[in-house]
């Protein structure tokens, strides 16, 4: 037995979201009463080039049917910055130590502090 | 026969209203995270939309990096929203507010 | 020589090394720095001498810029020091070096002698004192006599409150600083007024300000002046006039800013006898002199200082003849004296003033260290009730004083005789003249007291000769006083002669019978700086002020106020010349209880201060802390309230956040639709 979906509680706190309704009126507006002639005359891709294609080349740099720039360090960085972020999560996620945790600095407790310290919070 | 651009924008600034809509009254953390995900799929669209006006293929790569960005942005928040959990019993965006005057 | 006025600075300078050195070295020296004083008012008497030596002969007077301090851009006036050397500033640096040296040679007979301590601190404080008076003198414009006036008064505060750990000196010498300073305040106005209305302070020449004024009120050159208020020029001059009478009569010691100097003489005696005496009391009379050409154009003016100057000399004589302490009675006595040499400016005698200036520097310096000399003899005690019999166990100082007494009481040949009857004469022949004015019955008025004034003198300073000195002695130490050695009557007797000759320069009863040429001090203060002699003042008295002279035979009040002071003598002769004199006063009762307590001008001039000025000072104190402290207090509170409430946007709800940035957003965005024409 399933319960019910929560219903969206028409009340007071919903008020904020007048300011999301403005924004979108005023981008409508800006939006509609562009002048995008100039846009629609040439668009579109080659019939018989392969667009999937052409972005998996151009991801590793090679050359493809449509040509376009390489994206060969950005593929590299997102690679980097999508496994930072996965041991960012599971860094978050590890339950902190309750006791023993010590302080990369302990505000100069004094010199036996020294020999314990080493490498702070890396655990 | 084209679809007009504006009308591509028009989406775009409707998906992303609503997304900003999410954020500004949901009270649950994860229903914000979803609704910033909105908002970023918002200007996705942008950019796959303009990709085919200018026949160049920079946008439709640039929203792929866009969307793995935003998984990773999903990955640490959801991380976050567990510290949160942890630290003050509930998701409840509205119950953590010591960080006031 | 005319090179002598090269070294005119050196007059004033020398007494300044001898501050510095006194100061610096004292303690190492043998004397504490008495000879270096001695030396250095010796050098400035010679040097006064030479000058006024030079002067005599067909020397111009000596005016001469020194040092420009603050440089005027274009327009504005510049500010100098400056001096000038004229027939009367000449005599005048001639008595204060003298007396200057004299007092330095009595203090080693008086401080050093008797053992007292801090002895570098005395010698520096005379040696600046000496410098300041003798700036003054030489002083080019009003702004620099007003800053070494000033000088001098801190070094009265200094010298008075010499022994300090009693309680009596710190005491005086505050009230002497804070009473001349009351009146200084009116003189700094008057000095600022002067500056404004003419641009210029100088004292001679045709760019000073005495010449502009008098072009103002007499000639027709009123264009360059300004006047304030919307008065003419001759009522602002009197106004101007009258607010540097304010830091005369504080210096002078003229009612009713007299009330400083019987307690100054809780310092040592040379000091009393140097600058509460001679020297620095006589700056305010000297200051009106210097200007008297400003002075002259103002009826009103003059009135004033005469009726101020006769009523002091009877007021302050009349106080005198209770007093019980000896410098008390001389401290009377000066008030007095000073009131007459007013009285003599404010009645058109110029030649008579300075005269008087001249005999009292001497008998009366001569009186004060008389007085020391007793006190030395005493062991510091000053009542004389307990003295009597000195005049045979201290010779020369009994006959010195007895010349400086038959010099004060004014009877003849002795030196106050000419001078005090040179002032009564000039009063009488103003307040006769015919087409007076209005000042004429107050001149006559300030005669009047003077007059009765000659009684008192006469009186009061006989009862202090015969109480000390004759008699049997009263108590032990009368029987056997200390002996004094040559540094105390080695200037006993140089002034001594000075009382008894000094008057003969300018004998004016005789000049219907001599002729004009014995006049030696008319003489002398007719040369100097066109515009600053004695005829050019006479004529600005006649023209401006309406002044002039009734023919009258100098023998008749001559006759007149040497009857009196005899009267006054033969009065103290007859109550106090015998063996054991009774307390005669003791029998007037309340008036007696009226003038020892001088009138209760103290204890009027105490309230002054804290029933009046206290009150006020509390309220302004009041408006301050509460007016203006609350309104810059109120502008922060309304600041910190404004931001206790605009901080509660900070609420850490996420989602407020948002909708705050959000809104901005929009309002930013549609801003810039509506500029750039999107829409």
């Amino acid at each position: 037995m399933t319960s019910r979906p929560e219903r969206v509680p028409f009340d007071r706190r919903l008020l904020p979201g007048i300011a999301a309704i403005a924004l979108f009126a005023l981008m409508a507006a800006v939006f509609l009463s562009a002048d995008t002639a100039t846009l629609v005359e040439s668009w579109g891709f080659p019939q018989d080039a392969s667009v999937v294609a052409s972005i998996g080349a151009a991801l590793i740099g090679i050359e493809s049917a449509i040509p376009t720039e390489s994206f060969v360090v950005a593929l590299l960085i997102i690679a980097i910055a999508l496994d930072a972020a996965l041991d960012g999560a599971l860094m978050l996620a590890k339950r902190d130590e309750e006791s023993g945790g010590e302080p990369v600095a302990d505000g100069g407790r004094g010199p036996h502090s020294d020999a314990e310290t080493g490498t702070g919070g890396d655990r | 026969m084209a679809v007009l651009p504006e009308y591509y924008l028009l989406l775009s600034a409707a998906v992303f209203c609503i997304g900003l809509f999410g954020v500004l009254t949901r009270r649950n953390a994860l229903f914000f995270l979803m609704s910033v995900e909105l908002m970023l799929n918002a200007g996705n669209i942008n950019l796959v939309a303009f990709s085919l006006y200018y026949s160049n293929l920079t946008g439709q790569v640039f929203a792929l990096f866009g969307m793995a960005l935003a998984a990773a942005e999903v990955a640490v928040g959801i991380g976050i929203i567990l510290v949160l959990y942890r630290n003050f019993g509930d998701i409840d965006v509205t119950e953590a507010v010591t960080m006031r005057w | 020589m005319a090179g002598i006025f090269d070294y005119a600075p050196a007059i004033a300078l020398l007494p300044l090394v001898s501050f510095l050195i006194a100061l610096f070295l004292g303690p190492r020296m043998p004397k504490k720095g008495a000879l270096a004083g001695i030396v250095a008012t010796g050098g400035s008497l010679v040097l006064s001498v030479l000058t006024l030596v030079t002067l005599a002969g067909p020397a111009e007077p000596h005016h001469q810029e020194l040092y420009t301090f603050v440089t005027g851009a274009g327009d504005a006036l510049s500010l100098t020091f400056g001096i000038l050397i004229d027939p009367l500033s000449a005599l005048m640096l001639v008595i204060v070096s003298l007396i200057a040296f004299l007092v330095h040679i009595f203090s080693l007979g008086y401080m050093n002698d008797e053992g007292e301590i801090g002895l570098p601190r005395y010698y520096a404080g005379l040696g600046l004192f000496t410098f300041s008076m003798l700036s003054f003198v030489f002083a080019d414009n009003l702004l620099m006599a007003f800053m070494f006036f000033e000088l001098v008064g801190l070094c009265s505060f200094l010298l008075i409150g010499f022994w300090f750990r009693e309680d009596g000196p710190p005491s005086g010498a505050k009230k002497a600083f804070l009473v001349t300073r009351f009146g200084d305040y009116f003189f700094l106005i008057g000095v600022v007024a002067v500056l404004a209305t003419f641009g210029t302070s100088a004292f001679a020449g045709d760019d000073s300000f005495v010449h502009m004024a008098e072009a103002a009120v007499l000639g027709d050159g009123g264009s360059e002046i300004r006047t304030f208020f919307g008065l003419g020029p001759q009522a602002w001059f009197t106004v101007v006039g009258l607010l540097v009478l304010g830091g005369v009569m504080g210096k002078s010691a003229q009612f009713p800013l007299h009330t400083w100097l019987p307690d100054a003489m809780e310092g040592p005696t040379p000091v009393s006898a140097l600058i509460h005496a001679a020297t620095m009391v006589a700056a305010g009379v000297y200051l009106v002199a210097r200007m008297y050409g400003f002075y002259a154009l103002s009826p009103t003016a003059l009135a004033v200082i005469a009726l101020i100057g006769g009523f002091t000399a009877l007021f302050a004589a009349t106080m005198g003849v209770v007093k019980q302490e000896l410098k008390q009675v001389l401290a009377y006595s000066t008030i007095s004296q000073y009131g007459y040499m007013m009285l003599a400016l404010g009645g058109g005698g110029y030649v008579a003033a300075v005269f008087h200036l001249t005999t009292h520097a001497v008998f009366k310096a001569l009186l004060f260290l008389g007085a020391g000399s007793v006190i030395i003899a005493m062991h510091h005690n000053e009542n004389m009730w307990d003295m009597g019999g000195l005049k045979d166990r201290m010779r020369v100082t009994y006959l010195t004083f007895l010349s400086g007494s038959l010099a004060l009481a004014g009877i003849v040949p002795f030196a106050g005789f000419w001078s005090k009857d040179e002032v009564l004469y000039e009063t009488l022949v103003h307040g006769l003249g015919e087409a007076g004015g209005t000042s004429q019955p107050l001149l006559l008025l300030g005669f009047a007291m003077g007059l009765l004034a000659v009684f008192f003198t006469g009186f009061y300073t006989f009862r202090m000769v015969f109480l000390t000195f004759h008699g049997d002695p009263r108590s032990d130490t009368a029987r056997d006083p200390e002996p004094v050695r040559w540094n105390v009557k080695f200037p006993l007797a140089v002034l001594g002669v000075g009382a008894a000759i000094v008057g003969f320069v300018n004998m004016g009863l005789l000049k219907n019978v001599l002729g004009d040429s014995i006049l030696y001090l008319h003489t002398w203060l007719d040369g100097g700086v066109e515009g600053l002699n004695a005829h050019h003042y006479a004529d600005v008295l006649h023209e401006a002020a309406g002044y002039s002279a009734a023919s009258l035979s100098p023998f008749a009040s001559g006759a007149v106020s040497l009857g009196l002071a005899i009267l006054g003598v033969l009065v103290a002769w007859r109550l106090y010349g015998g063996a054991d004199p009774d307390p005669h006063m003791q029998r007037l009762g309340s008036v007696r209880t009226l003038l020892m307590n001088n009138y209760y001008q103290d204890e009027f001039q105490v309230w002054l201060a804290q029933g009046v000025t206290v009150p006020i000072a509390n309220a302004a104190n009041t408006v301050d802390q509460v007016v203006v402290d609350g309104v810059v207090n109120g502008v922060s509170s309304a600041s910190l309230f404004a931001a206790q409430r605009v901080r509660r946007i900070q609420s850490a709800v996420v989602t407020n956040n948002a909708a705050l940035l959000t809104v901005a957003f929009v309002i930013l965005l549609a801003f810039f639709a509506l500029i750039g024409g999107w829409i």
